[in-house]
């Protein structure tokens, strides 16, 4: 066993410095929920306590240890660690306008407004979903997470208060709402770069990194608060850890970091190891939930049953919202407390099943079931099924079964079981069988056997659909991905050990691949587990034809032969890449330049704003991607050819995350709309009202403080009469502007409509202002 | 020779090249006169090659064609050689095809080795795509042929050794050129062939690989290589531009020689980089399954391989790469072409299956992954039926859906076969059955396997499509039936069918009414048939329910396919009818039907409904996520002229479950008779969510598009108030 000593002063300093950073990056990012830092300022001051506190924590870990020598034994500066700079790059990308522009309807807003009524109503265990009821459509972590950025980051989520700034400013709470996003994102990307550059070389996993996080898919979901990145990421960290664990060696084990402390009673030593790790992020998962159903049936020391109410706390009043009403348990018998020593048994089972596990595969293995279980909480049953799947086939391709009895299958389910379970207990507990019925049969497995709210009517939802959805995906990397791919099979499937890196990322994309094909409800997203696989592939294939190209080539007697076979991929790749390029520009029955955003969004032909026209930027990046992909044939321009292209497409990414998404959000969100109620109202006696809306945004920006009346007719006229009899001077109201003439005809008798918000602001929705006649 | 040293039959060297021979023969050329003349799909393209043949008539006009016209020319000498018939029209497109299949067969013999130049002839004959083409008078293998021939040649030319073949080489592909331009234009014709070779010269350059083995630099072959590489490659971009000069410039609805493609109106709607993915993906079946790996398997370089194989693969890389994106660039403005390199594909499968007995390592992962390839794309057959279509790559055909469960008993016949034999011969090599095959016949096992799999479809599949799709089945029936000189007419039928089924004198009508007059007018002989397009059934059926006393549905002598029925005004004492109405309009309620009490609109009553399974019979209870059928009766009371759509709800809470029917397509509202009982059959599978228990039925009619809340009133009956109609209440067992 390897044991490093360590004097408990050198981390003093270090210590202070990730405290003070991590300090800072709140600090800044609270000022930017608030709207006190100008946008531009924001976008600098983020990112920048960021990496500080990434350095802080390097500085930390090489003072502990971990990070004090490199895989070869060696001291190895931060500047030269590729971790770092995947880190970076995820910073540089995801961070400068993470918060500075509005949700997207509806999924952002519609988990939004979950999370804040979570806050709001004081419940996180039973989800509500604005006037619609109980929200049973997704599990619960990116509703926590959300919560938890909220109340950390100082978002106000009382109705009214949601775009309430420090002094009159106006909030921008989307920081809060998307960090959980940008965070898990970062992690994802860093867990398999490691697992890739331990088994493929370190310029493989940063070359896969890079790529990872310059595909659209990724870099504009690690913008979106929707349950994806939790669950891919999540996913992505699991498979590093799974790739860790295979190459770790047979019966290595950790190193253990002896800390020693002066005290005054004298020395004290504590010993700390990855197990240790482990143990500490299963029990902050696990060990809150199980505190909260405790709470749930004790105020002070006061036991009681537990009670909980439907209805949007401060709202319940106005139209069109469900009646505030205390609701009973349907299983009264499972009190939270119960449940609570239930998982209670289960967490300390399972912790001490591993908690004086040492070897470092099974340690690694454990954390992958951890991330697994994390992906689980964030979308369902495919955050374990999809890598228990991939680790599986693989090792069975590889005929090394055996490793199977590794994989710590059993403490792995039950810290599954620990994670997962206990918020879909506690739903069971109050909702009965209609939960289940909801989530479970008809939202999973549903999903998979039948076509739920899917939009894909007039397209072919054949086996191609998933191809079509990654080409854009993919892009600027499309054509690179197909011959990384079709170069795998080439080769065996692994190597004298047994192992090789690119046959489980292939695994991995075909399982997801066949997998989401297979399922009859299909969403442009839902493919997006098959991007990181993908990307990785890339990277290490770049990595291995740019060593070819600098003559270490392994197999150097065929050495012509694989010039000429790359030289015809490349001529492939500049193919498929220019057809791809097309469609990002040419118009169809798509939007060419919708396409992007169609990777992530609901209805994928609302309408474009005419005063958005991003064609030429996607017709340059075609013709460069064409160009370089092209330039890869020859092999002494290969090396320069894959650092331009890494450099184009970093540009590419940052056009979409600071251009492209930024332009667009203000015509597929509300935020604005709403921004110019609060900015035009004289007092809160002026109330918003949504027509014939549910779109989403109209209920998170507001704190869920409007009326909502899906119809007209009588109810709203009678609700505007209320309102002018109440001595308001003018209300408002939040539509479609195709609906702007059936409401004056409405209104006609009763006030005067005056839009207030043009096109040029937000194409799909006007506010209007109603001044009694 | 004494016999101890005779070698046996099954080790002669003729056997294969003869079994081959027979394979290829079987799907290209045998039985080209089986299936009758294709409506609409092949009667343009027939009709033109007739006038052609003729040279009676107006010649027609490029823009008639609508495409090169070497392939009508083709079809043209058939009509002239041997008269004028489906199969003689065939004729001369087969022999492309096998052209197609020679030049696969000489590339693969120069570029690799025999084995492997017989299995890509196999393969090539065997893609669906490939031999459909061939034997339908409405595609492209004039184009594939040629340019297989152009793309063979002038590879020789340039990286094959010997100078005569060289030079024949480079005339024949020249020529080959030629052709490939009557046939599609200067961008598929001429740019495609020549740039690939031109490319894969260039790249040979660029990597510092000879292109002749045993070359040393500045010999003056060489020299002669590199000028007719380089003269192929220039030849090649001009063509390129060229080609998309005048595609971009052409006026829509126009067919420029130079591009021999009509230039769309507008552009296809729903076009993207896949749809070609997509086509191939369907097209190849079940070869398809294993194309991506093989593309894959390809790259690999075995031990025993010379350079010209390295180049041979270089070359298809780029073909198909071209290929792609030539055939992506013409459907941004004409259309979506078949595929046009499909030997390169079997070229590459073959390559890829050889290597299999000369060292390329075998690999579990690849075989399950294409059996998984495979699994997913016979799903989409099954899915959806209309997939079968695929290699035809026409807008112009309807799936006949009477031909559903056949076309999903073979494809799973089909897909069985290659992958489960294919799959094991791919993956583990001394394991099971798969030991019993020798290492260094593998790819040959494999490649029968494929070939069985796709005699499903060639021997199976379409020929039964075709008789669905086809008159010819109808003119047979009419042939049968028929007693003297009984008369025929036809109805949305094009009368050139006629022509080559051998029906004699047909009279073509013009619309419903005119056939029921013609059916019903009187005059001898007093029964009379009618051949009509099945959408145009509904129409003559509602003419012929009005003027019976007793109403009852046009006696559908020949109803097996939907795309073209056989009807007539009287059926004989020992015939019956067969329509397909009969299941939806019907004398009256079922009488175990459960009765209902309702109207909608004073026009449209609700009479009844019940539950059955599939083969329609009766069920007490349904079952939560097994399929079931809820057949609705509605009586009509007043004419209805169309705009509805109806649906059912099953209420559950918090959601109910909902299904319509927006189009009445099969018998539309317009055609309901007052008096009519029509019957509204839903197939559900009702969610998991329903447990056993009762829930509330109910029935409405929406108007058009259905997507508001705008319904006709309930005028009768129990509503809810929101225009629903209360059946009664379903019952779900456990």
């Amino acid at each position: 066993m390897s044991v490093v000593h360590v004097d408990g002063r050198r981390l003093a300093r270090p210590g202070a410095c990730v405290v003070l950073a991590l300090a800072l990056f709140i600090l800044a990012l609270r000022l930017a929920v608030a709207g006190i830092l100008p946008m531009v300022v924001a976008a600098v001051a983020v990112p920048a306590t960021f990496l500080a506190l990434v350095v802080a924590l390097f500085r930390a870990g090489a003072a502990l240890g971990p990070y004090a020598l490199d895989e070869t034994g060696t001291p190895r500066p931060l500047h030269a660690r590729h971790g770092f700079w995947v880190v970076v790059t995820s910073a540089v990308l995801g961070l400068p306008m993470l918060g500075n522009f509005g949700l997207l309807d509806p999924w952002e807003t519609h988990y939004a407004e979950v999370a804040r009524e979570m806050l709001s109503r004081g419940d996180l265990i039973s989800t509500w979903w604005a006037q619609e009821g109980w929200f049973f459509s997704k599990p619960v972590l990116d509703f926590w997470i959300q919560a938890l950025a909220m109340a950390s980051l100082g978002v106000h989520t009382a109705p009214g208060s949601v775009l309430q700034g420090w002094s009159g400013h106006v909030a921008h709470p989307e920081w809060a709402v998307r960090l959980p996003s940008f965070l898990l994102a970062t992690f994802g990307a860093y867990m398999l770069y490691k697992g890739v550059a331990r088994t493929a070389g370190r310029r493989a996993g940063l070359f896969g990194a890079l790529v990872l996080q310059t595909m659209p898919q990724w870099f504009l979901l690690s913008h979106q608060s929707i349950t994806d990145m939790p669950l891919v990421a999540s996913l992505s960290a699991a498979m590093g850890l799974v790739l860790l664990g295979m190459a770790a060696p047979e019966g290595e084990v950790v190193t253990v970091y002896q800390v020693s402390f002066n005290t005054r009673a004298g020395t004290r030593t504590v010993r700390l190891h990855a197990m240790h790790l482990v143990l500490v992020a299963f029990a902050a998962i696990t060990l809150p939930q199980v505190a909260y159903l405790v709470g749930r049936n004790l105020t002070g020391l006061h036991p009681h049953v537990d009670a909980f109410f439907a209805g949007s706390t401060g709202n319940c009043d106005l139209p069109g919202q469900a009646a505030c009403a205390a609701q009973a348990y349907v299983h009264p018998a499972l009190q939270p407390a119960l449940q609570a020593v239930l998982w209670c048994v289960v967490f300390a089972t399972a912790t001490f099943l591993v908690h004086a596990e040492r070897r470092r595969a099974r340690v690694l293995f454990l954390a992958a079931w951890l991330c697994a279980g994390v992906a689980t909480m964030g979308k369902g049953p495919a955050g374990v099924v999809l890598p228990g799947g991939v680790a599986f086939a693989y090792l069975l391709f590889t005929r090394r079964l055996r490793v199977l009895l590794s994989l710590e299958i059993l403490p792995g389910v039950l810290m599954v079981a620990a994670m997962v379970l206990p918020w879909y207990l506690a739903m069971y507990a109050r909702h009965g069988k209609l939960f289940i019925d909801e989530l479970v049969l008809k939202n999973m497995v549903g999903r998979t056997l039948e076509h739920i709210h899917d939009t894909n009517v007039g397209d072919d939802t054949s086996f191609r659909y998933y191809i079509w959805q990654l080409g854009y995906a993919f892009f600027p990397w499309s054509g690179l991905v197909a011959a990384a791919t079709l170069w795998w099979a080439r080769t065996r499937e692994h190597d004298e050990d047994g192992h090789d890196p690119s046959t489980f990322l292939v695994t991995w994309l075909f399982l997801a691949f066949a997998l989401f094909t297979t399922m009859l409800t299909k969403f442009h997203h839902y493919i997006f587990p098959a991007v990181p696989p993908a990307a990785m592939l890339t990277g290490l294939w770049l990595d291995r034809t740019t060593r070819r190209s600098e003559g270490a080539s392994p197999e150097a007697g065929a050495e012509g032969h694989d010039r000429l076979m790359l030289g015809g991929l490349a001529v492939l790749g500049a193919v498929l890449v220019a057809a791809v390029g097309r469609d990002l520009v040419a118009n169809g029955d798509y939007i060419g330049q919708a396409r992007l955003l169609g990777l992530f969004t609901y209805l994928y032909h609302r309408a474009w704003p005419e005063t958005v026209d991003v064609r030429a930027v996607f017709a340059a990046a075609t013709v460069v991607a064409t160009a370089l992909t092209l330039a890869l044939a020859v092999p002494r321009w290969r090396a320069r050819g894959t650092a331009l292209f890494i450099a184009g497409a970093l540009l590419f990414a940052l056009f979409g995350l600071d251009i492209y998404l930024v332009r667009l959000a203000p015509h597929w969100g509300q935020r604005e709309v709403v921004e110019a109620y609060y900015a035009n109202r004289a007092s809160e006696a002026e109330p918003l009202v949504a027509y014939q809306m549910n779109w989403k945004g109209e209920n998170f920006y507001t704190g869920n403080r409007i009326a909502i009346f899906l119809s007209g007719g009588a109810p709203l006229n009678a609700y505007v009469k209320r309102v002018i009899e109440g001595g308001a001077r003018a209300f408002y109201v939040v539509l479609e502007p195709s609906r702007l003439e059936s409401l004056r005809n409405e209104l006609r008798e009763q006030a005067t409509v005056v839009p207030l918000t043009k096109a040029s602001l937000n194409n799909k929705f006007v506010l209007v202002r109603a001044t009694p006649r | 020779m004494p016999p101890e040293n005779r070698t046996p039959l099954w080790r002669s060297a003729w056997l294969a090249p003869a079994l081959a021979a027979a394979v290829v023969a079987y799907f290209l050329l045998i039985g080209l006169g089986d299936a009758g003349l294709w409506d609409p799909v092949e009667v343009h393209a027939a009709e033109i090659s007739r006038r052609l043949a003729a040279a009676t008539e107006p010649l027609p006009t490029r823009d008639e064609l609508g495409a090169g016209e070497l392939p009508f020319d083709s079809i043209a000498l058939g009509f002239r050689l041997f008269g004028i018939s489906a199969g003689a029209g065939r004729t001369g497109l087969a022999v492309w095809a096998t052209l197609g299949v020679v030049a696969v067969v000489v590339w693969l013999s120069r570029f690799a080795d025999r084995r492997a130049a017989l299995y890509g002839g196999v393969i090539l004959a065997s893609l669906p795509l490939y031999f459909l083409q061939a034997r339908t008078m409405a595609g492209d293998i004039a184009t594939m042929a040629t340019g297989a021939i152009a793309f063979a040649a002038l590879s020789i030319a340039v990286f094959d050794d010997g100078g005569r073949r060289r030079v024949l080489a480079l005339v024949l592909g020249v020529a080959a050129l030629g052709l490939g331009v009557l046939a599609r234009g200067v961008l598929v014709g001429i740019a495609l062939p020549a740039l690939t070779v031109g490319i894969a010269w260039a790249l040979t350059r660029i990597a510092g690989v000879p292109i002749f083995e045993g070359d040393s630099d500045r010999r003056p072959r060489d020299r002669t290589r590199d000028l007719a590489g380089g003269a192929l490659l220039v030849i090649g971009v001009g063509a390129l531009g060229l080609g998309s000069y005048v595609l971009f410039t052409s006026l829509p609805g126009t067919t420029p020689f130079l591009l021999g493609i009509r230039v769309a109106q507008a552009a296809p709607r729903a076009l993207s980089f896949d749809l070609l993915i997509a086509q191939l993906g369907h097209a190849l079946f079940p070869w398809s399954a294993f194309v991506p790996f093989a593309f894959g398997r390809a790259l690999f370089r075995p031990a025993t391989a010379s350079l010209r194989e390295s180049h041979g693969r270089l070359l298809l890389v780029v073909a198909t790469a071209l290929a792609f994106g030539i055939l992506s660039l013409v459907a941004s403005r004409a259309t979506v072409l078949p595929f046009v390199a499909p030997a390169a594909i079997s070229a590459i499968v073959a390559l890829a299956l050889r290597d299999l007995e000369r060292g390329a390592p075998p690999s579990f992962t690849m075989a399950v992954a294409t059996v998984g390839m495979g699994v997913l794309l016979a799903r989409d057959f099954l899915r959806a039926p209309e997939t079968g279509l695929a290699p035809f790559v026409t807008e112009n055909a309807v799936f006949p859906h009477t031909f559903d469960l056949t076309a999903h008993t073979l494809v799973i016949t089909s897909a069985v076969l290659f992958l489960g034999v294919a799959g094991t011969l791919m993956a583990i090599p001394t394991t099971g059955f798969a030991a019993l095959v020798s290492p260094s016949r593998r790819g040959g096992a494999i490649v029968l396997a494929g070939v069985l799999a796709a005699l499903v479809f060639r021997a199976a599949y379409y020929p039964r499509l075709a008789e669905q799709l086809s008159p010819k089945g109808v003119f047979d029936s009419y042939a049968r039936h028929r007693r003297g000189a009984e008369p025929l007419a036809l109805l949305g039928v094009n009368e050139s069918t006629a022509l080559y089924g051998n029906v004699g004198a047909v009279t073509t009508l013009a619309g419903a009414a005119a056939a029921d007059t013609w059916l019903f007018g009187g005059g001898a002989p007093a029964r009379k048939w009618l051949a009509l397009r099945g959408d145009e059934l509904p129409a003559v059926n509602a003419l012929f329910r009005a003027r019976s006393p007793s109403p009852r549905n046009l006696p559908v002598l020949d109803g097996r396919s939907s795309a073209v029925l056989l009807a007539s005004n009287e059926l004989a004492t020992d015939e019956q009818s067969a329509s397909p109405l009969d299941a939806i309009v019907l004398a009256g309620r079922p009488s175990a039907a459960r009765p209902a009490e309702g109207e909608f609109g004073n026009a449209l009553a609700a009479v009844g409904w019940e539950v059955t399974g599939a083969h329609g019979e009766r069920l007490t209870a349904a079952k939560a996520r097994k399929p079931f059928h809820l057949r609705v009766y509605l009586g009509v009371r007043a004419k209805v002229h169309g705009g509805y759509c109806t649906f059912v709800h099953i209420d559950h809470t918090p959601t109910r479950f909902s299904a319509e029917h927006t189009e009445w397509a099969a018998y539309p509202m317009i055609y309901w008779n007052v008096g009519d009982v029509l019957a509204d059959d839903y197939e559900i599978t009702l969610p998991a969510p329903f447990r056993a228990g009762s829930y509330s039925l109910y029935f409405g009619i929406g108007e058009l598009p259905c997507t508001g809340d705008g319904r006709m009133k309930v005028t009768r009956g129990a509503s809810d108030g929101h225009d629903r109609l209360l059946l009664g209440s379903i019952t779900v067992g456990s």
